[in-house]
């Protein structure tokens, strides 16, 4: 029954062999043109499994698609496998630090149908001591980079490869296509959060990790996410991280740090704290916005009903007030209450405030105000704050403050009279002389065939 | 202030800004209502002529598209105008005034060959939206 070979112990020499481990990493099968076979595909996919705190490999199976497609779907991260027969090969450093998970290990192990079969392992005991280490890292548990540290370190970060520890804040719904070579493809994208940002970006292009995500976490799942690739995502105008086929994911990993992520969040959650301001994302992803909107179809939608709703607008900025006082961009705010508090100020001015007679914490962020026109009118004061104003102006607050007259002009004109292509939230408000209230959940230059598509439709 | 106030006057109706995407021809005709619906005009054009110096050390310059021209007039209050090169595509943003039958621009840039190839849908929903707007204003 324990006649397993440790992962530590393998080398080319050992035949007939049984590794077993938790499957850590999987990836999706894909077809290659058969070199050998001109006109027919093989078939391949590989996972990372783990027998002990500190070894674990990569696994790879090839075949014809039918037996590729069938062992695939038998098992899924989180699952602990068994593995008999396989060939043990030393690894090809350069193609496998490239497209594989880095491992410990010197070897692989290569499966095929005709040696080689993979069980779920169904023996209890081995189970009992395998199936934990899914919660184990796969790094130092140090080694990660806060939401914050990430948004602060901005483009230098573009491309680089970082380990991430943070909670799911939202998932995403599935979106399918069909790429260039006719193959479907999907994307989904995960918001994440912790106690340093609200909302950060996270998307998935793997059928594998979009079902770890829809099967495995919720609302406030921690995540170690391994070696993640992050990048400048032009689209946007912003920083996301991407799993690629290096990442590993650690649902609920079993370390202090993360630990101590899950005491602060916690209370984020029950709190409701999280819900408070319209985050980039919100748990309305901009991905789910799809209704495209002229301003005078927003302001009579709004006119029609009271209900909030999110919309798409292709419109230029006519208003931007970057040039005045900088207290007039950036508001100080009570962290307890938000509140808002003048530069002076030593306590929280609000009767109501939770944290009354203690030490004022203070946020600050981007407050401004733009209007937003097209041909068929203006939508006035819509407020561009927080983390969707950084996006936008490709600047952090602590950044603007630095910056002189001359630069912020020139920051100024990157958008203004630009038109944009700007996700919006739209609130009634009857205290206001419009009736509503628009907040920008991200506003970026557009593209103008996108702008011709959609004005077009809006004619038609 | 930042603020694009064309006409600097505040309308006597509620009647904000619009933004019009329109070939010269179009600003000329839909121009003589901005007194009563301001607007400001986006248009794509070639530089028909030197950039020179006119009164109030304002630039000025001849956009053309097709057969139909505008002289154009920049001030330049923070923000000098680009070096502009004479047969090269630009787009300008600006009012028109029927009265001068100038465009005082308030943003010129060059204009890039995708806006150049996909802005007639915008000059579509523009002519669109103000054939029915002057229908509305001639009711009043």
């Amino acid at each position: 029954m324990q006649n397993y070979v440790p992962i530590s112990d393998l080398n080319m020499n050992i035949t007939h062999s049984k590794v077993v481990g938790v499957v850590i990493g999987k990836t999706d099968s894909r077809g290659f043109p058969d070199r050998k076979n001109v006109g027919s595909e093989r078939f391949t996919f590989s996972f990372t499994i783990k027998d002990s705190p500190q070894n674990f490999l990569n696994v790879s199976a090839w075949g014809n698609e039918e037996y590729i497609q069938a062992l695939s779907s038998r098992f899924q991260i989180g699952d602990c496998v068994v593995i008999e027969n396989p060939l043990v090969v030393t690894k090809d450093y350069e193609k496998e630090e490239r497209f594989c998970p880095s491992t410990p290990s010197l070897y692989r192990l290569l499966v095929t149908e005709t040696h080689s079969a993979i069980k779920i392992c169904s023996d209890l005991e081995t189970e009992t001591r395998i199936l934990p280490l899914f919660h184990m890292i796969i790094k130092d548990p140090g080694d990660f980079y806060s939401l914050r540290d990430i948004t602060a370190n901005g483009q230098s970060l573009d491309g680089n490869i970082i380990n991430i520890l943070a909670a799911v804040q939202s998932v995403g719904e599935e979106k399918f296509f069909t790429k260039s070579d006719g193959r479907k493809g999907q994307r989904l994208e995960v918001w994440l959060f912790d106690d340093t940002v609200k909302s950060y970006p996270l998307v998935c292009w793997d059928k594998e990790i979009i079902q770890l995500f829809q099967t495995q976490t919720q609302r406030g799942t921690v995540l170690f996410i391994a070696d993640a690739r992050v990048t400048f995502d032009s689209f946007r105008s912003c920083m996301i991280a991407t799993v690629t086929s290096k990442t590993i994911i650690t649902v609920h990993p079993d370390t202090a740090e993360a630990n101590q992520l899950y005491a602060c969040i916690r209370t984020m959650l029950e709190t409701g704290d999280l819900d408070q301001e319209v985050l980039p994302g919100d748990s309305m992803q901009l991905d789910s916005i799809s209704d495209v909107l002229t301003v005078s179809q927003i302001k009579a939608r709004s006119q029609e009903h009271a209900d909030t709703f999110h919309c798409i607008t292709y419109a230029f900025i006519t208003m931007l007030e970057l040039g005045s006082s900088i207290s007039k961009i950036i508001r100080n705010r009570c962290a307890k209450c938000k509140f808002q508090i003048t530069e002076d100020g030593q306590t929280c001015s609000n009767p109501a405030c939770p944290s009354q007679g203690q030490q004022l914490q203070v946020t600050s962020g981007f407050e401004v105000l733009v209007d937003i026109s097209d041909h068929t009118g203006t939508l006035k004061t819509c407020s561009l704050t927080g983390t969707v104003a950084e996006k936008t102006l490709g600047c952090k607050t602590e950044e603007f403050m630095c910056l002189s007259e001359s630069q912020r002009t020139t920051m100024k004109w990157t958008l203004l009279l630009e038109r944009c292509k700007i996700y919006l939230k739209v609130l009634s408000s009857p205290k206001t002389r419009s009736g509503m209230k628009a907040s920008i959940l991200s506003c970026a230059l557009a593209d103008p065939v996108e702008v011709k598509q959609n004005l077009g439709v809006l004619v038609g | 202030q930042d603020r694009i106030n064309p006409q600097h006057q505040k309308p006597q109706r509620e009647k904000s800004l619009r933004v019009i995407t329109a070939v010269i021809e179009g600003m000329k005709h839909w121009g003589q209502y901005t007194n009563r619906a301001p607007m400001l005009f986006e248009i794509f054009g070639t530089l028909d002529s030197a950039v020179t110096v006119a009164d109030y050390g304002a630039k000025k310059f001849l956009m053309r598209d097709g057969k139909n021209v505008v002289q154009c007039l920049y001030f330049e209050n923070d923000q000098t105008l680009p070096k502009l090169i004479r047969g090269q595509a630009y787009r300008c943003i600006g009012n028109y005034s029927k009265q001068t039958d100038r465009m005082t621009c308030v943003s010129v840039r060059a204009a890039s060959l995708s806006e150049q190839r996909n802005s007639q849908e915008a000059v579509k929903a523009s002519d669109t939206e103000m054939r029915n707007a002057v229908l509305v204003l001639n009711e009043i």
